[in-house]
C-alpha cells in the first residue's frame, strides 16, 4: 500500500508559531484527519466540529508546540481522544468495561468503496483484497490504517491506540495472517471453476 | 503475462506479504527469485498490485470545510488581538479603556457608544459605532490591518484607513456591505445568496471567494483584484451598464477622472502584499509612495522638492522600518528625507 499524502515538515528551528502556521497546518491535515475520524465516527458534523476543537485547543498550547517532535501523530491522537470522548458523553459506544483500555472499544470501520487498488485489470485479486480488509477486527483495521496510510511507525501507533508497542506488532502480523486465510478457500473455489 | 494463480501464489504467502508491509525476508526472496527466473513477472505483479492499494481521502463537504476553516481563522485572530491588549504596558494615557476592550473583542456591544481602544504593534486598534439602522461599522485607523468574520462566515481584512459596514445578520436575499478604502475578502460560499459590496465608484457582487478591493476615496482610482473565484464589477453610479466579469488573476481599474474601467492582469505581490505585511511599489511615484508610507507607518510627509521626479519607483519591504524604505527610496529617486516622530520631510 503506498501513502499519498504530504507530509509537514516541522522546521525545528526558526520556525515561527504564528497564527499562519496553525493555519496552514489545519489546511494540509485536514483532509487526512477527516479521513480518519470519520471511520472511527461516520457523521461528517460530529468530525469536522472535533477537528476544530483540537485546533483550537492546539492554538492555545501554541507555546508548547515547538516541544512536539512530531506533530502528525501528535494531533492524531488529540482526535482520537477527542472523538472518544466526545463519543463516550453521548453514549454513543458501550464498552464492556469502562476501565478497559481505550484501544479495544473504538470502532473503525472502512467500507469496500474506500479502498482503491491501483490495477483494477486484477479483478479477482482486488476484490479479495478489498473484502479481507473487511474481516479484520476495528482495531487491526485502525492499526493498518495508521501505518498504511498515515505511514506512522509501531512505536507512533502504539502512542495513539494506547497499546503496548509489541501489541502493535503481533495485531499487524495478524491481520496479514488473516489476509492469508481469507483468500486461500476463495482462491481454491476460483481454481476449481 | 503472469497468470492470477501464479499471482495469488505469493499474496497468498506470509513472508510475502511481510516483505512487501514490513520489509523482511528480502533476502530470502533474492534467493527465491534467482532459483526461479520464470517467476519473477508474477512476483513483481503481486508486489504491485499489493502495494498499490489505497484509501481514499474522504470527500468532505467543501461548503462545511470552507466555514470551518473561516470560523478557525476568526478565532484565533481576534484571540490574538486580545493577548496583544492584556499585555498592554501600563504606562499609555489610553488604558483605561482596556478592561472595556477586552469585553468588546469578545462580544459585540449594541449601545450607541462609540469604543476607542488603543492597542500597541499593528493591526489590532478597532473602532465600533452603532447607527440608527442597526448596521455595524468596523473601521482601521492608520498603522492596522485587523481582520474578522462577518455572521455568514466571511473572512475580511481591512487594510488601513478603511471601514466596512455591515449587518449583524444578513438578509435572506442578498449579503450586503459598504466598504471605503481597501480589503480583503474570503467570501463564505452560500450559492442562495450573492455577496455584494457597495464602494462609492464601484459595486462589486461576489461569484466566487477570494479578491482585494481597493477603493480609497482620495486614490485616483479603483480597482478589484481576484485570487480565487469570479466577481462581477459595475460602476455604482450605473445600475444599467453591464458588469464586467473578472476571473482569477484578473484586476479591473476603475478611473475616477475619465470614468474608464480596464481589465488587466496585476501583480500578485502589489495586490495582495499587504495582507501579509509587505509594502510593494510598482512604478509609484511621490504621491502614492507618500499616501501609502503614511498610511501604513502612522506618519504625515511633508513634500518639498525643487524638481518633479520623472521617473516611478518599484521595490518591496516586508517588516522593515520607515527609515529603511526612506534610505532605499531616497537613493534610487534622488531625495533625502528627515524624520521627527510623526512628521517626515522629504526634500533634495
Amino acid at each position: 500500500m503506498s501513502v499519498e499524502k504530504k507530509h509537514i515538515v516541522l522546521d525545528k528551528l526558526g520556525q515561527r508559531y504564528d497564527e499562519k502556521y496553525f493555519v496552514d497546518l489545519y489546511e494540509s491535515l485536514h483532509p487526512e484527519l477527516m479521513t480518519y475520524g470519520i471511520k472511527i465516527c461516520r457523521n461528517e458534523d460530529f468530525v469536522l466540529d472535533s477537528i476544530h476543537e483540537v485546533f483550537l485547543d492546539l492554538w492555545e498550547k501554541r507555546t508548547g508546540v515547538s516541544k512536539i517532535e512530531h506533530i502528525k501523530p501528535y494531533i492524531l491522537r488529540c482526535l482520537r481522544n477527542q472523538l472518544i470522548n466526545r463519543l463516550r458523553i453521548q453514549n454513543r459506544f458501550q464498552s464492556a468495561n469502562d476501565t478497559d483500555d481505550n484501544a479495544y472499544n473504538v470502532p473503525f470501520t472502512i467500507s469496500q468503496e474506500e479502498i482503491i487498488i491501483g490495477n483494477e485489470e486484477d479483478l479477482l485479486s482486488s476484490e479479495k483484497i478489498r473484502i479481507l480488509l473487511t474481516h479484520l477486527t476495528d482495531h487491526q483495521r485502525e492499526i493498518v490504517f495508521l501505518k498504511y496510510y498515515s505511514g506512522l511507525s509501531d512505536i507512533q501507533i502504539a502512542d495513539i491506540t494506547g497499546m503496548k508497542v509489541q501489541s502493535v506488532k503481533n495485531h499487524l502480523s495478524k491481520s496479514l495472517r488473516r489476509l492469508r486465510e481469507i483468500i486461500s478457500p476463495v482462491l481454491i473455489i476460483a481454481f476449481l471453476l | 503475462m503472469a497468470d492470477k494463480v501464479d499471482i495469488d501464489y505469493f499474496v497468498n504467502d506470509k513472508k510475502f506479504l511481510e516483505y512487501v508491509f514490513e520489509e523482511k525476508h528480502k533476502s530470502y526472496w533474492a534467493d527465491f527469485l534467482l532459483k526461479y527466473p520464470q517467476r519473477l513477472a508474477a512476483f513483481n505483479k503481486a508486489e504491485q498490485l499489493l502495494r498499490s492499494i489505497k484509501f481514499k481521502a474522504y470527500p468532505t463537504s467543501r461548503e462545511k470545510y470552507q466555514a470551518y476553516l473561516h470560523k478557525y481563522k476568526n478565532s484565533i485572530y481576534i484571540d490574538s488581538a486580545y493577548q496583544r491588549q492584556i499585555r498592554q504596558p501600563s504606562g499609555s494615557n489610553r488604558i483605561w479603556f482596556a478592561k472595556v476592550a477586552a469585553v468588546f473583542i469578545l462580544t459585540i456591544l449594541s449601545v450607541g457608544l462609540v469604543y476607542y481602544i488603543h492597542l500597541q504593534g499593528e493591526s489590532t486598534e478597532v473602532i465600533v459605532e452603532n447607527n440608527v439602522k442597526e448596521n455595524q461599522i468596523k473601521t482601521a485607523g492608520r498603522k492596522m490591518k485587523p481582520a474578522f468574520m462577518l455572521s455568514d462566515g466571511t473572512f475580511v481584512r481591512l487594510n488601513a484607513e478603511s471601514s466596512i459596514e455591515f449587518p449583524e445578520y444578513f438578509d435572506s436575499l442578498q449579503r450586503e456591505v459598504v466598504l471605503k478604502g481597501e480589503a480583503y475578502f474570503e467570501v463564505a460560499p452560500d450559492s442562495n445568496r450573492p455577496f455584494v459590496i457597495h464602494c462609492d465608484e464601484i459595486t462589486v457582487t461576489v461569484l466566487g471567494t477570494s479578491f482585494n478591493i481597493s477603493a480609497y476615496k482620495d486614490d485616483k482610482k479603483a480597482q478589484v483584484a481576484v485570487k480565487t473565484g469570479k466577481v462581477l464589477v459595475r460602476k455604482s453610479a450605473d445600475q444599467t451598464e453591464q458588469s464586467k466579469l473578472l476571473e482569477v488573476g484578473e484586476m479591473v481599474s476603475l478611473y475616477k477622472d475619465s470614468g474608464k474601467m480596464i481589465k488587466t492582469s496585476f501583480d500578485q505581490d502589489l495586490m495582495f502584499g499587504w495582507t501579509e505585511g509587505k509594502i510593494v511599489f510598482k512604478d509609484a511615484d511621490i504621491s502614492e509612495i507618500v499616501k501609502k508610507l503614511e498610511r501604513w507607518y502612522d506618519v504625515d510627509i511633508s513634500v518639498k522638492l525643487s524638481q518633479k521626479i520623472q521617473r516611478g519607483y518599484s521595490g518591496r519591504f516586508s517588516n522593515v522600518a520607515l527609515e529603511y524604505i526612506l534610505e532605499g527610496i531616497g537613493f534610487s529617486l534622488g531625495f533625502q528625507y528627515e524624520i521627527n516622530g510623526r512628521n517626515v520631510k522629504i526634500f533634495d
